[in-house]
This record gives C-alpha cells, structure tokens and sequence, in this order.
C-alpha cells in the first residue's frame, strides 16, 4: 500500500470505528448500569439483546416493520423480562461468595434463553436487510454505511439521555446512590431493591433496544449474545463502573482502535491493537476514563 | 441428544425397578429375537451440531448420513448384518464431540465413527476415533495438517484441494484477473484456503496487494473494503461463511465498491443466502460441491433420488451439505458390505479401516476413493454464479450449465 494513501485509509478506518463505538458504547450501557446499581455480572445480557434483535427480525420478515419502529417495543418487552429477573436474584442469600453465585444464575440465564432462541428459530443465521441503510454517507474516498451511522447515532442519542436521567432526575440520583452506598442510600429511605429492579427493567430496556440495531448491522443467531457480553464487559471495565459518559468514550475510543487497526494494519490486526488499545489506557487510568466521576 | 434407542431412554425414568426390570428382560428377549431374524446388529455412531452454532450445517450432514444407512438398510446391502446408526448432538462444542465419541465407541461400542462440520470437530473427534482404533469419516473438514499426522483411521469425504483446484483455476484461467484481494476467516481450513490460494496466484503472475485474516465476531468491513478499493482490485476472494458474505455484500454495495468480480469460499450455495442476499447478491460467485441439478457427471439419477428421497423424508430441499453427510455413510456402507463379504459376522474395525481404503464409487459428490492418509482423491468443487436468484455453473467449462456473466456491472449502473 502506497504511504500517502494510508493517511485517509486511517481516517476512514477511524471513523467507522467511531461510528461503531458508539454503538458498542449502547450495547454495554445496559449491562454497565445493572452492575452499577445491583452489583450483578449479568452474563445473559447478550443473550436479553438478541430477545430484541429477533423481535425486530420476525417484524421485519413479518411485515417489513422498520427496525426504529420496533426499538420502543423491544425495548419494553426485554425490560420487563430482565426486571422479573430481581424476584430471583434476590433469592440469592447474602454471602462472601454472593457475586459468584449471581454469576452463575445470570449464566444459567443465559443458556436458558440461547436454548429457547435455538428452539424457537434454529440454528439459521438471520439478517435485517434495510433497503434505506444500504446507502452510503460522504464524499467518494470517505464513506459511511447509512445503518451504521443511524445505528451509531442513535447510541449516542440514547447514553446522552440516560445520563440525563441519571443526573437530573430525583430517579436517576436515587439509583446513583444506592450505587455509590447501598447502606447510606437505605438510610435515606431509598429501597435497594427497588433500585435493583429499576436498574435491571432498565439495563433490560438498554439490552432490547440495542436488539434490533444489531439485527441490521450484524447477522443473528441463537449464540451471537456472547459477543455483545463480551463487548459490554470490556467497555464496562475501560469506561469506568457506573458511568455513561466513559462508557460512551470507552466505546468510541474501543471501535476507533478497530477501525484503525483495520483501516491501516489489516483486519487480522483488530482484536489484537484494539485490546492494547484497552491496555494502555487502563495503566493510564486504572478505574476507568471517567475516574473520579460518578455517571 | 440421543436418539438412537427409545427404549433405553424409557430404562433411563423413575419407573420403579420391577417394571424396568420387566422392561429390560423383554428388550433382551426382543432384541435378540431380531438379531436372529436380521442378523448381528452393527452400530455407526453419528457425531453432529444438531444444535448451537452449526446447528443448521450439522442437521444437514446427520440427515444425508441417516438416509445413506436408511437406503443400506431398506435395500440389503449389507446382507446378514443389521445396520444402526447411533447419534449424539455435539453441540457446536469440541468438549461435547468428544464425550460423545467416547461414549459411542467406548460404552456402546460403535464399528465406526462419522460426521463433523468444521475443523476444530473434526480434529478432536479424529484423535478419540485413533485412540480407540476405529475409522472415523468426516463429513466437512479441510484442515490439511489433519491428514498429515499419520493417523490409521482418519478418512474424510472433503479436502482442500478441491477448493483449491477450482478457485485459482477460475480466478486465473476463466476471469483472468490480474489484481485479487484475499480475506480469509481465521478458522484454520479458511486460513489454508487464503494460503494455498495467494501462493497458486502469485505463481500465476496475479498481483495480490491485499491478503488479511479476520477474527469472528467482525461485522464492519469498511475499512477493509477502502483498502480493497485503493488497491484498485478486480476480484475479492472471500474465504469466509454465509453470515460474512450477506455482510460483505451489503457493505460493498453501500461504500459503493465496483469491483469486477467477487468469490465467496463457504455457504454462496446455501439458499438461504440466496434469498437473504437478494439484489446484493446478484452475479456473485459461490462455490459448491453438490447440490440439486448440480451433480458429479453421470449420477444425475443418483442425484435425482436423493433429492426425493430426501423431500419425501424431511419435507425439505436438502441443502448442500446433506450429501457430505450421504457420501461419507455410503462409503462407510460399503466397506463393511465388503469386508462382511470376506467372513466374520461383525466386521473388525482393522478389516473395515482396510476396505475404505479400497472404496471406489461413484457418487453425486464426486467419485469416492480415499489415499493413504484417508483424503478424497476426487473432492470437486464448482464454480456458480447468482444469477437472478438462481444458482447457474459456470466452472470448469465442462460443467458449466450457463454463461459467466463478468465484469459485473457497477453498483450506481445496477440501480
């Protein structure tokens, strides 16, 4: 490859990478936020993001409904699906190996709902093919998939109006405290397990909305939710725990080291700089981009 | 899942130990009132992903095994014996294959081993089936160091080489293309394939200035796709599965990257893709070993009744893999008819090893003889093209069913 040609390969490279951090920065949101709130490792979270991507692919194969248009309702339908989770969860009894033990009842959540996927739509890879984000956006030597760039905005959208909330409203600053100390926050009348169920409804909603943009952008199947876990956790630990905005910088700066390392490297190069990427940037700060801040 | 034996999964319930004990008593008197009848009852022990990841490919080869040994079995082929297959579900998981063919040549004490789709299957399946000494036939694997380490009972129906042979013969031959990418999955028989394919490229004076792997779980090529495009190449060879094209298509169309040509490895051939590919998928190049109407030269009729037979069965089209599951049961049928024939009431599996390796058949997949190291001598695969929905041949010449249709129109000329 040609050296001045490199310099817009990169740029291209990085932003798709951006345009799809954002995404990522979604698609962690959720699992971010319940292990901020209840303290669980919600392994099924992928698997509670594929809930919606199937819901937005049987509307589509259905009746060619939007993906946008089923956002709201798969977004609804898994939240409520994750929040009857609480019921269980708080069977768990407390204990010094209490994390484990939610551990392994998110991970056998997990496998239930893979197995019900596999039930319910075999094995078959599925796709939503939107004629309307087959297009490209910009200029010919740097262009953007239309999808890509509305499934990315439309993540930012909505981590910017989650910390809104979670800012802003008398809502959003009782979830934070219960965060920051379950015991003081229970002192103050807020009840912890109300908190835990609203984080998980919520972190629910985050998973079944992000659904059916990852059913336009990738290819579905009943053990695609791994990824998205494994995503979300890698952005949880470089975002910070609890804490949108790094989220959303953790997964910018996550996609933009992939597209990079594609765009200039070679795709076999992805996995590899993006996760030294991660690396450097916690020896730079341990706890996360948005250290020292909470949401 | 174990579907071989209901009746052992009835034993397996709380019934009480008086009626299990009955139960097991009249399995004994009826079993070995059909052993008299039918003769000594031979087991094939079927490993394949019914369900997880390669749940689809994996029910595809357990259905062409199942009508192969049902085809033996309803015509006497292999007199005095009673042919059983015995499954189990792997899962998608190498952990699973393995306990699997453990308990199918350990405990049940199967003749035989098939089945297997994709290496990292195969390979731990291959190594139980040595250490028990029993042949094992793949149905789906190209991994080439696999036939490489000398191991007696390894055959599979499958190899590389018939990838080989027919992509860089049609690259360079047929397209004669001068500038070709290569992207490659980083599954171990796709990596190969990219290996195997620059080095028969590059010796035919075609220019390769991309050549990547990639890792899966990696769903935006655009990146990828600039490089392709500033290297002003004419082919993109895709070695890489069904999902990663209906991707890559996509993203080619959307970026708006012409390219004259484009040859996907694995899964072009599937209809589903087909169908999910849509406009996108139009004048892309695929490659397939058999399917429907796409037969080895003079086993059309073969061909014809195992599509039948097969709808008839499933109340499906089989898909292309359903054959590689077919050609490995027949040959395993075939050995034990001819080492039955030369006495013993059950075959040993030394005696059995021996007759694959004189098998020599004709077959819809292609002629079915093994080498030393039990790979295909025959493995053929084709060229087609997407041709308005509908898979046409294109290569070699001599199996050609219609025209290639090449350069492609440019994306903006297609709307």
């Amino acid at each position: 490859m040609a050296g001045p040609a490199l310099i817009p390969l990169a740029l291209q490279g990085a932003a798709s990478g951006l345009v799809t951090g954002a995404f990522y920065a979604l698609i962690a949101s959720g699992f971010a936020l319940v292990f901020g709130v209840a303290r669980a490792f919600n392994l099924a979270h992928g698997e509670l993001l594929l809930v919606g991507a199937y819901l937005a692919e049987r509307a589509w194969a259905w009746g060619r409904v939007h993906p946008l248009f089923v956002l709201p309702f798969a977004a609804l339908l898994v939240g409520a699906v994750a929040a009857s989770g609480q019921g269980l969860l708080r069977r768990v009894p407390p204990g010094p190996d209490l994390e484990l033990r939610v551990l392994v009842l998110t991970f056998g959540g997990s496998l239930l709902i893979q197995s019900l996927l596999q039930a319910a739509f075999s094995g078959d890879y599925r796709l939503i093919a939107v004629p309307s984000w087959d297009g490209a956006v910009g200029p010919p030597f740097f262009r953007l998939p239309a999808g890509r760039l509305a499934a990315g905005a439309a993540g930012a959208i909505i981590l910017l109006a989650l910390h809104a909330i979670l800012t802003r409203t008398t809502f959003g600053k009782a979830l934070r405290a219960v965060s920051a100390d379950r015991e003081a926050a229970s002192m103050m009348g807020i009840d912890p397990a109300w908190a835990d169920r609203w984080a998980l409804a919520l972190g629910g909603a985050l998973a079944g909305a992000a659904g059916p943009l990852f059913a336009a952008l990738h290819y579905i199947k009943p053990s695609a939710g791994a990824d998205a876990t494994v995503t979300a956790l890698v952005l949880t630990i470089l975002g910070g725990v609890g804490q949108m905005l790094g989220l959303l910088w953790a997964g910018l700066a996550f996609g933009a080291a992939e597209g990079l390392a594609v765009g200039w490297l070679g795709a076999q190069w992805r996995e590899a700089f993006a996760l030294a990427v991660l690396l450097a940037l916690l020896r730079w700060r341990g706890r996360g981009l948005a250290a020292g801040r909470r949401y | 899942m174990r579907r071989d034996c209901p009746l052992s999964s009835l034993l397996a319930r709380p019934v009480g130990l008086l009626p299990a004990g009955l139960l097991a008593l009249a399995a004994v008197v009826l079993g070995s009132a059909g052993g008299a009848a039918a003769g000594e009852t031979v087991l094939i022990g079927a490993v394949n992903s019914l369900t997880g990841r390669f749940a689809a490919q994996g029910t595809a080869v357990q259905r062409g095994l199942e009508l192969a040994v049902e085809e033996a079995k309803a015509g006497g082929r292999v007199p005095g014996i009673t042919l059983e297959l015995a499954t189990r579900d792997d899962e998608g998981r190498p952990d699973r294959a393995v306990a699997a063919a453990e308990d199918l040549l350990g405990r049940r004490g199967a003749v035989a081993l098939a089945g297997g789709y994709v290496d990292t299957l195969v390979g731990p399946l291959s190594e139980v089936a040595e250490r028990y000494r029993r042949p094992y036939v793949a149905t789906a694997s190209l991994d080439e160091r696999l036939s490489q380490r000398g191991y007696r009972y390894f055959f599979r129906v499958s190899s590389l080489a018939g990838y080989v042979e027919a992509m860089a013969g049609f690259v360079t031959d047929h397209l004669k293309a001068r500038r070709v990418a290569l992207l490659s999955s980083n599954t171990p028989g796709a990596a190969q394939l990219g290996r195997r394919l620059r080095e028969r490229f590059e010796r035919a004076g075609v220019a390769v200035p991309v050549a990547e792997t990639f890792g899966a779980g990696m769903a935006d090529f655009t990146p990828f796709l600039a490089r392709v495009r500033e290297a002003g190449v004419e082919v993109l060879v895709a070695n890489a599965f069904f999902a990663d094209h209906l991707v890559l298509a996509r993203q080619l169309r959307a970026l708006g990257v012409n390219l004259k040509g484009y040859l996907g490895a694995f899964g072009m051939e599937f209809p589903e893709v087909v169908k999910e590919l849509g406009g996108a998928g139009d004048l892309l190049f695929g490659t397939t070993g058999w399917q429907p109407g796409v037969t080895a030269p003079g086993t059309e009729e073969a061909s014809r009744a195992f599509v039948a037979a097969y709808r008839a069965r499933f109340g499906a089209e089989p898909p292309p893999l359903a054959m590689h599951g077919h050609a490995a049961g027949q040959a395993l049928v075939a050995a034990l008819r001819a080492a039955r024939a030369r006495g013993g009431s059950v075959p040993e599996p030394d005696a059995l090893r021996d007759e694959l390796l004189k098998v020599n058949l004709p077959h819809p997949l292609s002629r079915l003889q093994f080498n030393a190291q039990g790979d295909p001598l025959y493995y053929e695969r084709v060229i087609l093209q997407l041709q308005q929905g509908r898979p046409v041949v294109v290569y070699p010449p001599v199996r050609a069913t219609g025209r290639t249709i090449y350069p492609m129109p440019s994306w903006q000329d297609r709307r």
